[in-house]
């Protein structure tokens, strides 16, 4: 128990944070107010208040830019509670709403009930709730709960929002009236026509804060430990849920009002513990606070680089600013938990594998099952029988053209895309001993993008090639950034993951602030910013197959070195091998192998975690001998998703990476319950 | 060993370098220009029968095309324009919702291929087309694969701010596909039709003493549950329309690369003094009695609305078409001024 003078320390801190953050909040009110496409001044807004100004005035202040002001307050000041309440009972610094999935499932519940349900007599609050109850239940159900590391519960809730997101995307894709790409909601964003939203979802938001104070106490003693809190009389599961539920609830009304809005939920909180204030209830209110002047203030910002006319979503602004945080939150852990030794994943020992020479001679009659499968698929039918007539030399002009030339491009490119992803995947996992690191999760994929997307912007009519090279760089430059932040650590896992987490949604940000500040440029990159093998010819596919091929043989011999690796650093340094730089070798190999794939489809998730993963429960651990197993799998993997996404709604496509994450997520949920023993990391 | 990695992966880099850069020569697609502005266009038809000048340069066409796929609407509305059905179109269901002219599409007998950003290669191919028309600044990646299946025209309605005006590049636009579909005189037709119809419609505006008369044109729809709205800008080609019959633009906000703002509510305060013009489907009006925005007190006290001066135009008025669906809109706009005069 915190002692007498301790927790009055805390409460004289947090009663001082507290007023100078409202004082901030009224300033920042103040030039909030202001903004606007209408030449409204202070003035105005005073005259309103006594009731002199004229109508017109009287209704943008009342109904246009209050409801702003009110909504950034109410969100923000949500989504800081929330995210104090979360980070508590997951007893993980890096937990927040948006980390843990919470806002994309109560985004995606929205998107649905508006699409199919528009007379719904649901207010937007409750779909909400219920997407974000969904989404927690995801995340937390795969038994993670407050046992599993900050790194693992994180990328759990990675993993869940980017499948969630597909499938919002998806939804929004088959409904597509706007071709011009704006998704200015989705990037959270605060404009408000009417109190309506705000109105709905007021009282729940002030209700359930009022809560969470109030069990101020209760989280207090839940903070000392399961086994302390229990000893001292409390239901520590039932305080857990209770205190989740009334997060998610927040957090739900906060997604209603503005769209999903990242790190606000992650940075407040953080920063008000940095600040010393520790015990609950004043943490709460001071976060509450500061919520609400650190999103009006992103507000502000956006609108004052980018003018009030054009809408600049805050929820860009706060994930800008909020990512690099994120990043040096996950540097500043001073202590690692888990022995860097241990291989993660526990797989079923030698004996239950099926033999090694059958799983090597399987591979390859699986992937061209999946080619012929992918060629016989499509809008036009065509029979395998005609397939293997056409691949023979024979067959009409016709299919010959169809099988050839369109679907051949598409599937090779797919095919190349699988190997690239899988056996960066591969390679990462092995560096950095963590089961869940993928180029989607540590940022090499966005980064990816986001190069090849700022290569089509500034350059007009630049070709292919030159946006994979940007591509690439842009992998290269992200994994650089990676390992450079953890170098001095010597690259643990943990810390590496959250750093490329950090990398991974800036890039996401830059992108989607790319994409809002829309230009008819951006909707050559559109497509292939959903993950699409749409864009795939046969030039670029050869090309992809060549470069691929090239920097997977040259991995080859650095599979052996990351073995020796395997039984630790010092018997490695033992036996000869140089572990810094055939780490740091393999490293960029990886993101060279990743970057080639989104420079022609764009990022594509899952792969790189499951492939390597089911390859591991074949073949086993060794990376040289995993390696064949893997790149095949991830081949068919991308093909199978491609097809489908090419088959199942024809004429209309769903993008390759959206079908892998719709696929891969369960599959990557399953992963993590069987982690959920498998030792530390 | 150590030796030999260090050496390993440099090489490969290389390796792959030097076979990737004899493809630049291919791939790269640098004009040196922007690819949206294309040749320059001149005024009036200069037309050389198998010449057809596109976003991409000029090209070669031979024979008549009869079976034509068309990849963005306002080609499909030039089509029927010129007295021809394409055989296949980009998102049928949506043009027939949004787009509304007085020549209609035989949706029982064209083929949709799929939706706009990503239109299916392989229903394309099916069709056995003998000429592929569409937008360059979505397919300009896909110009090899689609020559490939039949010759390609791709164009591109919107000019870069240096670049033509876009009622010009829109006259231009149907000029060319006249060439390219033999039906060059029914393109100059349209288009002396619709200077005829600016001139007529500029006559009545005068003499019913609205020339220079301010107008706001808005767009508004519903997406991802939010109300969306779009302000015209001068370099759109309503606006230039507009402008062709006497009337002036109130918004301003500079250029604008789609030819409109998305902006709010709140921009509106700023054209209160003009009339108040938008185009909204009659089941997702955000104005009318009802709808989202309906409510709003800053809505109801604007001068516009307070004076009468908002007029509802059909949701299929597009904005982004060719000759006809231009011409509806400008004889729509004069008909609604009109009732208030």
């Amino acid at each position: 128990m915190p002692d007498r003078d301790g927790s009055r320390d805390d409460r004289l801190r947090a009663t001082g944070l507290s007023l100078a953050g409202l004082a901030t909040l009224v300033a920042v009110s103040a030039v909030h107010v202001g903004q606007g496409a209408a030449d409204l001044t202070l003035l105005d807004v005073w005259q309103v208040m006594v009731g002199t100004a004229g109508p017109l005035e009287t209704g943008l202040i009342l109904d246009l830019r209050l409801p702003r002001l009110a909504a950034g307050v109410l969100a923000g000041a949500s989504l800081a509670v929330a995210g104090a309440i979360l980070q508590t009972t997951t007893r993980n610094r890096m937990a927040s709403p948006a980390t843990l999935a919470v806002n994309s499932g109560a985004y995606l519940a929205i998107v649905v009930v508006a699409l199919l349900w528009p007379a719904a007599p649901l207010p937007p609050f409750a779909a909400a709730f219920l997407g974000g109850i969904v989404a927690a239940g995801l995340v937390f159900g795969t038994g993670i709960g407050a046992g599993g590391s900050p790194a693992r519960i994180v990328l759990a809730g990675v993993a869940v929002a980017l499948a969630l997101t597909s499938i919002t995307s998806a939804v929004l894709i088959l409904n597509d009236t706007s071709t011009t790409g704006l998704h200015l909601w989705g990037a959270g964003s605060l404009v408000q026509a009417g109190w309506d939203r705000v109105g709905s979802a007021l009282w729940p938001a002030l209700v359930f804060g009022a809560a969470a104070v109030a069990m101020g106490g209760m989280l207090d003693v839940y903070e000392l430990g399961d086994t302390a809190a229990r000893s001292l009389g409390q239901p520590v599961r039932r305080v857990r849920l209770a205190a989740m539920g009334v997060a998610v609830l927040l957090a739900a009304a906060a997604t209603a009002v503005v769209g999903p809005v990242a790190f606000v939920g992650l940075l407040v909180p953080n920063l008000v513990r940095e600040a010393g204030v520790r015990s609950h209830r004043p943490k709460l209110v001071t976060s509450a606070v500061w919520g609400a002047v650190i999103l009006l203030a992103a507000d502000v910002a956006a609108r004052a680089v980018h003018g009030p006319v054009r809408e600049m979503p805050a929820g860009v602004v706060t994930a800008i600013l909020g990512a690099p945080v994120l990043a040096y939150l996950a540097l500043r852990r001073t202590r690692d938990r888990g022995d860097p030794r241990a291989a993660v994943m526990v797989g079923p020992g030698a004996g239950a594998r099926p033999p090694y020479r059958v799983v090597v001679a399987a591979i390859p009659i699986l992937v061209v099952a999946a080619v012929v499968g992918g060629l016989t698929v499509g809008v036009v039918p065509v029979s395998p029988i005609e397939v293997g007539q056409v691949l023979l030399g024979a067959g009409s002009r016709a299919t010959r053209f169809l099988v050839l030339e369109l679907r051949a491009s598409r599937v090779a490119v797919a095919a190349a895309a699988g190997v690239g992803l899988a056996a960066s995947g591969l390679i990462l996992q092995d560096v950095l001993r963590n089961p869940l690191a993928a180029p989607a999760t540590l940022g090499v994929a966005p980064a990816a993008g986001l190069a090849g997307l700022g290569a089509i912007l500034l350059v007009p009519g630049i070709g292919t090639l030159w946006i994979a090279v940007a591509a690439v760089a842009g992998a290269l430059a992200s994994l650089g950034v990676v390992v450079a932040a953890t170098w001095s650590g010597g690259l643990a896992p943990e810390r590496v993951v959250l750093v490329g987490i950090s990398v991974a949604a800036i890039a996401a940000a830059a992108s989607k602030l790319l994409v809002v500040t829309a230009d008819v440029r951006v909707a050559r990159a559109l497509v292939w910013l959903a993950g699409s093998t749409y864009g795939a010819d046969m030039p670029a596919a050869k090309l992809l197959l060549l470069a691929t091929a090239i920097l997977a043989v040259a991995a080859v011999p650095l599979l052996r070195r990351l073995d020796v690796i395997g039984l630790g650093d010092d018997a490695a340094g033992g036996l000869g091998v140089d572990v810094l730089r055939t780490r740091a070798g393999a490293l960029i190999l990886a993101a060279g192998l990743a970057g080639l794939p989104v420079a022609v489809v764009g990022p594509i998730a899952f792969v790189g975690i499951l492939a390597p993963h089911a390859a591991r429960l074949l073949a086993g651990p060794s990376a040289s001998r995993r390696a064949p197993v893997a790149i095949g799998l991830g081949a068919v993997l991308v093909i199978v998703a491609d097809t489908v996404g090419r088959g199942l709604l024809a004429p209309v496509q769903l993008p390759v990476g959206l079908v892998t994450s719709l696929v891969g997520a369960p599959y990557f949920g399953f992963l993590l319950l069987r982690a959920r023993g498998g030792g530390p990391g | 060993m150590d030796a030999k990695t260090r050496r390993y992966a440099p090489i490969a880099i290389l390796l792959t370098a030097a076979l990737l850069l004899p493809g630049c020569a291919n791939l790269v697609q640098d004009t040196g220009q922007d690819p949206d502005d294309g040749p320059p266009a001149t005024a009036g038809a200069s037309l050389d029968d198998d010449v057809i000048r596109t976003a991409e340069g000029t090209k070669q066409l031979s024979g008549t095309p009869e079976r034509i796929v068309a990849l963005e609407w306002v080609y499909v509305s030039n089509l029927l324009t010129l007295g021809i059905q394409p055989v296949g179109v980009a998102d049928v269901d949506g043009y027939e919702k949004w787009v509304e002219i007085p020549r209609d599409l035989d949706t029982e007998n064209v083929t949709d291929v799929g939706t706009r950003t990503e239109p299916s290669m392989e229903k394309i191919a099916a069709l056995e087309p003998d000429l592929i028309i569409g937008p360059s600044y979505r397919l300009q990646d896909k110009a090899s694969q689609l020559e490939k299946i039949a010759p390609t025209l791709l164009f591109t309605s919107y000019p870069s701010e240096d670049g033509p005006r876009a009622i010009d590049r829109m006259e231009d636009i149907i000029l060319q596909m006249g060439d390219a579909v033999d039906r060059e005189e029914r393109a100059l037709q349209a288009v002396g039709e619709t200077h005829h119809r600016f001139n007529q419609v500029r006559e009545e505006l005068h003499a019913a003493d609205l020339t220079g008369h301010r107008v706001t044109v808005a767009a508004a729809f519903t997406y991802e549950g939010s109300t969306v709205m779009r302000l015209y800008t001068n370099n759109s080609v309503a606006i230039q329309a507009l402008e062709q019959v006497g009337l002036r633009n109130a918004w301003s906000d500079g250029f604008a690369k789609w030819g409109f703002s998305t902006t709010g509510l709140e921009s509106l305060a700023t054209v209160e003094d003009s009339t108040f013009l938008y185009i909204a489907h009659e089941d997702d009006d955000p104005f009318a009695e009802g709808g989202a925005w309906a409510d709003n007190s800053a809505w109801q006290n604007l001068t516009f609305v307070q004076e009468g001066r908002v007029h509802h135009l059909p949701g299929d008025t597009w904005l982004l078409g060719g000759p006809l669906s231009i011409q509806r809109f400008v004889q729509l706009t004069a008909d609604r001024l009109m009732t208030d005069a």
